[in-house]
């Protein structure tokens, strides 16, 4: 196990350089002058200049990889024309948020997902079943900011249960920052209520924001779950008398799960995407509202930034699912 | 083969039976012939068609929705149920033309690689591994931060997100096709690559392409909107959905009107694409069958 | 003579399909005694492995529906008992082996994990399987006599082995794992579906031998479903023929095979290949199996039969008395010369 993670670790370094890679291109390849970007739109010449030499845009394309790949080892992500801070030390500010958002999301619609798409199979073509179907892809087509949107307007403005945004109310004091995450280092600092007003304020952006991963996950499951019924061993199991709980909810789930997983991957780029527009609906201070605020500000660098940054996430995102799966699948571990 | 011909056809029919049997890939069905036609003449059926092209009328602002304006008015008086009819067009057209580009583009990589495979396989197949680290959302907002705003910089935007998926696919599908005996046996009778390609591998993979575009036209829609509402790609007065959201964020609760129905209209399009994509892909792709 | 073990009695199952209802087995007969090895021969489609998942009641239901019939275990009434009955007998009296040894193991647990469960499960009626331990020793009991039953089948360093994954055996050792889970729960009577089909040929002698001596040993009565008639010749004391859902001939093995009575049964000897056989003199069965949907009246054979006439359709042929065991459905019985 041990010898499969840190070849899996290993062979991050490659899609790491791919990754800065394509971000480079992005930024030099297509039309429109990188200085141009860099420098904000209403940059007088004399500034576009000056960036351009500060980037090097003179030299060759491979030395200009390098400068900028150096830099990106070194901590120097850019600038950003706005704020005119390091584009680093915004990230490092504003990650945490985003990743309180994409854990707690994330760990509702597999925690939801994963017994209802197994409830929806054994209950298979019964209506619970058929309304399991329709409710997930109505789920999947509702657009994310749309239900943000709504949430607010009933959960927020009508009833006023919830918090309308943002993620903690300003005159209270914040919990001493351990992990960043403020409902965990609320939890740490044994603070319950700043936990309480945290979660508060997590709750409809978690929830709009899982909704359509989680019914993601409905669909895999319950579709690997019937996959996995048919299986010879399924049989098998049954006629050496084995009770269908525990025909169900030992070996198949197990099964099921594992392939799940695999498409849960595939799915994991979807909802870091989402953060984005979940956000920026709710004011929520993550990677994905500096995002969308650089782009109405013609502010390019964050907007790289925030690119190179979730494409990390991505790829950890899936090394962590690859190491659950291996767990579960002993076959896995050979690849 | 004569004996597996007629199974074949019972099989398709089986398979339409089946689509007309499932109300819900039919409702799909009528709802995106519906939006087609809307996309098509929509601005000739829009009740206000001079709120298409930026006209104010600061003295009806915020109407609520009633028997003159079906969906009420927005902050500068504008006509809400011609907007979004309006926006039927730049939606749908921009979804189906990012999947259009996006698997044309694919499906010509995919080929490639899965034809020639060695190290053009292995060096396309890593370009599709990377481009899929970035979530499209993500890319197609970076690369059209790049492009500039516009709807032509956006589609391209988010085209450039979109065909690995079909690589992938069509890489995986020519690959097994690859080693069938009526593909060796015209290699062997000479046929060239091309004509090998167009005629006999390519209609093999054709209908999980389909089902994959028929599929993916709702994402596509949502993409577009996302970016539209992201404050990319379509600018005011053009009307577009996401556009039409992210403005009348301002405006709730009180107008929520403006808001709900651009929303809703979304929502629709995607869920009647997605409940389409559905259907055919019972339709025509056995494996899913289930 | 005793109760036997299982009887089957005039069986009927018909399938729901897209287009139609098809009558799979018409009125099946069969008796098996402990002791005995009944091989079940037949082409693909026959209904001999719709039969043998009938004994557990294992046929997915709908599309299946039982028309009539019974299937008598011990004595008791198979079609009439609760599910919860069913899964009492399965395992515990009844054990089954099928056919590809690759994928009738659970690929993500251990094979001690998948032994152990189905121990505990047979334990649960019949204690005495693990010797009466007292609950809290269950799954270490059940654990011991996995890794006995592993010895038994003949895999070494069970002890070790207990905790491997299915993908870490071969295919016959997987194989011999299935026939060890099969016979954990101390089973009376053995269904084996094509358990060798899978394998390559030197491991099929092998596992055909462990069966033989494991069933020997234990005075099970066999059920054992193949195609390959070489196979029932050097396994089974009996052997029951059967064509689109009817045995059109059973009983002692020698009887049958030596005597072939039923035009199938001697159509189907003649296209065994024998040592001998010039090129090209292989006797094919002209004609396919009728539909089951709306099958012709009388006998199922009839239309690809050579010595068919009129009466053949004018009802089911009965079961003629040949031997002791022997018998025979068709109107025009030869003698064994032919």
């Amino acid at each position: 196990m041990l010898v499969f993670i840190v070849r899996r670790v290993l062979l991050l370094i490659p899609v790491m350089v791919g990754l800065t890679l394509l971000v480079f291109a992005i930024t030099r390849l297509l039309p429109g002058d990188p200085a141009r970007l860099a420098a904000g739109p209403n940059a007088s010449p004399e500034q576009i200049q000056q960036i351009a030499r500060e980037f090097g845009l003179d030299r060759s394309l491979p030395a200009q990889y390098w400068a900028y790949a150096t830099g990106l080892l070194r901590g120097d992500w850019g600038m950003s024309i706005y704020s005119r801070r390091p584009v680093l030390q915004d990230l490092e500010a504003y990650l945490p948020a985003t990743l309180e958002l994409v854990l707690a999301a994330m760990g509702l619609a597999v925690a939801l997902g994963i017994p209802l798409g197994l409830l929806a199979a054994a209950q298979r073509n019964r209506w619970p079943d058929m309304l399991t179907s329709v409710v997930s892809l109505g789920a999947i087509s509702m657009p994310r900011f749309f239900l943000g949107l709504l949430f607010q307007l009933c959960f927020a403005m009508a009833l006023g249960w919830l918090p309308l945004g943002g993620r903690f109310p300003l005159g209270e004091d914040l919990p001493a920052r351990v992990s960043g995450l403020l409902t965990i280092d609320a939890l740490l600092a044994g603070d319950l209520h700043a936990f309480g007003v945290a979660l508060q304020y997590l709750t409809l952006p978690a929830v709009a924001m899982s909704l359509s991963p989680l019914a993601t996950i409905v669909r895999m499951m319950r579709a690997s779950t019937i996959e996995v019924l048919h299986q010879d061993y399924v049989t098998t199991e049954r006629a050496l008398g084995l009770s269908r709980r525990l025909i169900l909810l030992k070996y198949v789930l197990k099964n099921a799960v594992s392939a799940t997983l695999t498409v849960i991957g595939l799915y994991f780029g979807w909802l870091l995407g989402g953060t984005v527009l979940v956000e920026t609906v709710f004011d929520w201070p993550g990677i994905g509202l500096y995002a969308t605020s650089a782009v109405l500000t013609q502010d390019f660098m964050p907007i790289v930034g925030v690119t190179l940054c979730i494409g990390t996430l991505f790829v950890v995102g899936n090394l962590l699912i690859d190491i659950a799966i291996a767990q579960l699948n002993p076959r896995a571990r050979l690849r | 083969m004569s004996a597996s011909l007629p199974r074949r056809r019972s099989g398709l029919r089986r398979g339409f039976y089946r689509f007309r049997q499932s109300v819900l890939s039919m409702a799909g069905l009528a709802v995106v012939m519906v939006l087609l036609l809307v996309a098509v003449c929509g601005p000739w059926i829009a009740p206000y068609p001079q709120d298409l092209s930026g006209a104010v009328h600061t003295a009806i602002r915020f109407q609520p929705p009633g028997p003159a304006h079906w969906f009420g008015t927005n902050e500068l008086g504008q006509d809400v149920f011609s907007l979004v009819l309006a926006g039927t067009r730049i939606s749908l057209l921009s979804g189906i033309a990012v999947v259009a580009i996006g698997s044309a583009v694919g499906v010509l990589i995919g080929a490639v690689a899965g034809f020639f495979g060695g190290l053009i396989d292995d060096g396309l197949m890593r370009l599709v591994d990377l481009v899929l680290t970035i979530p499209s959302l993500i890319l197609a907002m970076a690369v059209a931060a790049a492009l500039g705003p516009g709807i032509v910089n956006m589609i391209a935007a988010i085209a450039l997100s979109w065909w690995p998926g079909y690589a992938r696919l069509v890489r995986a599908e020519v690959m097994a096709k690859k080693n069938e005996a009526f593909v060796v046996a015209s290699t062997a009778a000479g046929a060239g690559v091309v004509r090998l390609l167009w005629r006999h591998i390519l209609p093999n993979v054709l209908s999980p392409v389909i089902v994959k575009m028929s599929l993916d036209v709702g994402f596509a829609v949502l993409t577009v909107a996302s970016l539209g509402f992201i404050g990319i790609g379509v600018r005011p007065p053009a009307a577009e959905w996401g556009t039409l959201l992210a403005v009348a964020r301002g405006n709730i609760p009180d107008y929520w009107w403006t808001a709900i129905f651009p929303g809703l209209a979304i929502f629709l399009a995607v869920f009647a694409f997605n409940l389409l994509g559905d259907g055919l892909r019972d339709l025509l792709d056995p494996k899913a069958r289930r | 003579m005793s109760e036997p073990l299982l009887r089957i009695a005039d069986l009927h199952l018909a399938m729901r399909s897209f287009d139609g209802e098809a009558h799979v087995l018409n009125g099946i007969e069969l008796t098996v005694r402990a002791g005995e090895i009944w091989g079940v021969v037949g082409e693909t489609g026959c209904g001999k492995s719709l039969t043998g998942l009938s004994v557990s009641r294992l046929v997915p239901s709908p599309p299946a529906r039982y028309l009539s019939g019974q299937i008598l275990l011990e004595g008791r009434d198979l079609l009439r008992a609760t599910e919860a009955e069913m899964r009492a007998l399965r395992g515990r009296r009844v054990g089954m082996i099928f056919q590809d040894p690759t994928t009738n193991l659970n690929p993500l647990f251990s094979i001690g994990t998948q032994l152990i469960d189905v121990a505990l499960h047979a334990a649960r009626h019949s204690p005495d399987i693990l010797d009466d331990a007292p609950r809290g020793r269950r799954r270490r009991a059940a654990r011991a006599l996995a890794v006995r039953m592993l010895e038994k089948v003949g895999i070494r360093d069970a002890a070790v082995r207990i905790d491997d994954y299915p993908h870490q055996f071969s295919g016959g050792m997987r194989q011999r794992v299935l026939i060890a889970m099969a016979l954990i729960g101390r089973p009376r009577l053995l269904v084996a579906d094509e358990p060798t089909t899978a394998l390559d040929v030197s491991v099929q002698a092998q596992i055909l031998q462990l069966i033989y001596d494991l069933v020997r040993e234990r005075g099970l009565g066999v059920m054992f479903i193949t195609h390959n008639l070489a196979v029932v010749a050097e396994l089974c004391s009996h052997v029951a023929v059967m064509y689109a859902g009817n045995v059109v001939e059973s009983g002692d093995v020698r009887a049958v095979l030596k005597s072939p009575a039923h035009p199938y049964t001697r159509a189907l000897l003649a296209a065994v290949p024998v040592a001998g056989t010039r090129r090209g003199s292989l006797a094919g069965l002209p004609g396919t199996v009728p539909s089951l949907i709306d099958p012709p009246p009388g006998c199922r054979f009839a239309s690809r039969c050579a010595s068919a006439g009129p009466d053949c359709l004018g009802g089911k042929p009965p079961m003629v008395p040949l031997g002791e065991t022997h018998q025979a459905a068709c109107l025009r019985l030869t003698s064994g010369a032919g």
